[in-house]
């Protein structure tokens, strides 16, 4: 759920960018200090990877279908600070060329979308600690439900701090659409880290130090 | 609509695909300003309306495509919409009927309020990329001095979100064409594994770009043309829009 | 004769264990054309990515005089200009004109002298007219062309091509042949395309497994009908 302009009151909207700015500038300092050079394209081709992995739907039933965010896979598969870069540019991408989420909301949608990704990866790498790959498959699945989870919540919050809903209805009603929302992508999510571990394990941990020798 | 359709028209020819992106950003950024700080739709909210329509035919560019983009926000209000009922009506507020509902006259009136702005935006942003060539706003936003790697990374994602979404259609294809009718968790899973033989070629074409890159002696730096300097009908444009918008603002005063 | 490229037990393996390189010596002289045939996997594109110092290689390589490591590759990647089989990762940028400028603004050539550059590679290949565009709107021929135009733009003394005509129309292969014989420079190409190689380069080098299977004249090679069956190009 992609935030339009006007909807959210100008406090809101102009604490949501301090806080996404904020941690734009510190994904920013952490992947100059540790991102090899050699990744630099993948970024870009991540950030149009994740507008095309929107295209796989799948029926979930009468009639509606599910597809995949991506956000979680990005943080998994490229580490948090590079995912958050990677969000920042499909945000940007949707808000200037196709109109979906307000230019005036991209901080709030950032927030939403990419701030949550980062906050919640500690989580995600104390889950799949034990390095199995049952471990690394159920933190994937939970970390992606988690986030789209917790996207619902800060959007319903924001839109309550704009006296656009109440919170006692959105709230609830948010977080439970968005808890079978992120069912779907909690699927989806760990059936493509698993396919991704068997032909490229090394892709999956390049966060943490795993050796591949690549 | 589709994608290409839009880019097409975001090459054309007219004056004002022909301004320069940096004039037509900073008026999209005073548009948008302008449209959220107002309090209370109506009139205003109409005439606002009007500018992007009036350039969207100045431009030549068939209405529909601009409307049909703006509507991309009507999922996003109708979502919110569906909270009215619950919204608590305040002292004093009148209570309208809404099927079986009754809804806070305030409520409905924010949410008129809310809508509109973000329809009015949509259309502003929708005329702005129908208008520009992306390669232009990118030109824009490096001289406005956005970091030259995200820009780089923009970029990048613009130009293979074309190449991407033709893959991701191939496989789509693949999958429907051997009678695939799967639903629910086994769908998902199917999904997933493609979402993630996508990615696996994305990293690959990532590795493969890096090299083409490195073997034409990239060092890190993005590199563009030089903008030229504004033109007259730079500043004409800009004075125009500028004082357009500015005057529906203070005549809503 | 001055070599344009020299190569002396060159190795290289692959994360996974693959040898894809395995002792292969090479020269190739200033202004030679000279075709690479090999099955798929036989180490064709892997032996152009080294020569650039693209992957990481045992044994030595020479390009233009100069040994090839890690303080000369810049210099290595401007006298040979690598053409990738895929144009789609080729052309990167968001129009045509700024992929065909990005070498020679990589090299910090002033703008004007880039302009320069760009017109006349664009003009070579006949895609000026398409300059602004992305390269998501030309057709696959005119990918392909453009991808050689992005080097031709770099004024490179050797070009490296990887399979210059595969997934070309007949005409468009045509084309594409033409435009390589009436250039100047050294050529490696890698191929599978006898007509191709027969019609560009006098001589051939085969590889099989990694290895130089076959050194020597084109027309001896494409016509030895058990050297190809065991190259698996029968």
């Amino acid at each position: 759920m992609h935030i339009p302009d006007g909807f959210l009151s100008a406090p809101v909207a102009l604490g949501a960018f301090a806080l996404s700015g904020a941690a734009g500038a510190f994904a920013a300092r952490r992947i100059h200090e540790d991102f090899d050079e050699r990744r630099a394209p993948l970024l870009g081709v991540t950030a149009a990877f994740v507008f095309a992995a929107q295209m796989i739907n799948f029926p979930v039933a009468a009639g509606t279908s599910g597809h995949a965010m991506g956000a979680a896979f990005a943080s998994i598969v490229l580490g948090p600070y590079p995912a958050f870069m990677v969000m920042a540019v499909v945000l940007a991408l949707q808000a200037l060329m196709f109109a979906d989420g307000g230019v005036t909301a991209l901080g709030a949608n950032l927030l939403n979308m990419g701030v949550v990704c980062l906050v919640l990866y500690p989580l995600f790498a104390a889950a799949r600690a034990p390095r199995s790959r049952g471990a690394l498959l159920a933190a994937s699945a939970v970390y992606a439900w988690l986030t789209v989870v917790a996207a619902a919540i800060l959007c319903a919050v924001e839109l309550w701090l704009s006296g656009v809903v109440p919170l006692s209805a959105a709230l609830p009603a948010m977080a439970g659409v968005h808890a079978i929302i992120g069912a779907g992508e909690a699927v989806i999510t760990a059936a493509a880290v698993s396919l991704t571990l068997a032909a490229r394990p090394g892709l999956v941990n390049t966060a943490t130090p795993v050796e591949e020798g690549a | 609509m589709s994608l290409w359709e839009f880019e097409r028209h975001a090459r054309g020819a007219s004056l004002i695909h022909r301004v320069d992106a940096r004039v037509k950003l900073t008026a999209l950024l005073f548009f948008i300003l302008m449209v959220t700080s107002l309090s209370g739709a109506g009139w205003t909210m109409a005439l606002y309306a009007a500018l992007p329509l009036l350039a969207t035919g100045a431009a030549r560019v068939p209405l529909r495509i601009v409307i049909l983009r703006a509507l991309a926000v009507i999922p996003f209000a109708a979502m919110a919409g569906l909270f009215l009922p619950f919204i608590p009506p305040a002292y004093g507020d009148t209570l309208i009927p809404l099927g079986p509902f009754t809804v806070s006259g305030a409520g409905l009136a924010r949410f008129a309020e809310v809508t509109s702005k973000a329809l009015v935006c949509a259309l502003c942003v929708a005329t702005f990329s129908v208008m520009t060539p992306f390669s232009a706003t990118l030109d824009a936003l490096r001289r406005f001095g956005a970091p030259p790697a995200f820009v780089l990374t923009l970029s990048l994602a613009y130009r293979y979100l074309f190449t991407l979404r033709e893959e991701a259609a191939r496989m789509i294809r693949a999958r429907d064409a051997r009678g695939y009718a799967g639903r629910g968790l086994a769908a998902a899973m199917v999904a997933g594994g493609m979402v993630g033989a996508l990615f696996l070629r994305t990293h690959e074409r990532g590795e493969r770009i890096y090299q083409a890159m490195a073997a034409r002696g990239f060092t890190g730096a993005a590199s563009s043309m030089p903008s030229a300097p504004l033109q007259a009908a730079d500043w004409v444009f800009l004075t125009l829009s500028a004082a357009g918008i500015a005057l529906i603002r203070i005549a809503a005063l | 004769m001055n070599h344009a490229i020299a190569a002396a037990g060159l190795s290289c393996v692959y994360p996974d264990g693959t040898r894809a390189l395995d002792g292969v010596s090479l020269t190739i002289a200033e202004g030679e054309r000279v075709a690479l045939l090999g099955a798929n996997g036989a180490g064709k594109s892997t032996l152009l990515l080294t020569l650039v110092d693209l992957l990481p290689f045992a044994g030595a390589v020479t390009v233009f005089g100069a040994p090839l490591n890690r303080d000369t590759r810049r210099q290595a990647r401007r006298c040979v200009g690598l053409v990738f089989q895929n144009p789609d990762d080729q052309l990167f940028s968001p129009t045509l004109y700024d992929d065909v400028a990005f070498g020679p603004r990589q090299m910090g050539l002033e703008e004007a002298d880039t302009a320069t550059r760009v017109e006349r590679a664009l003009r070579a290949v006949e895609l000026w007219d398409a300059r602004a565009k992305n390269a998501f709107h030309l057709s696959f021929g005119q990918k392909k062309r453009a991808a050689l135009a992005t080097v031709l733009s770099m004024d490179a003394r050797a070009l490296a091509l990887d399979e210059p005509t595969s997934g070309l129309d007949p005409r468009a292969r045509r084309e594409m042949i033409a435009l390589l014989a009436a250039l100047p420079a050294t050529l490696i190409i890698a191929t599978h395309d006898f007509a191709l190689a027969a019609a560009l380069c006098p001589r051939s080098v085969a590889l099989n497994g990694g290895r130089v299977a076959a050194d020597g004249p084109t027309a001896a090679i494409i016509s030895d009908g058990n050297l190809l069956d065991r190259l698996g190009l029968a």
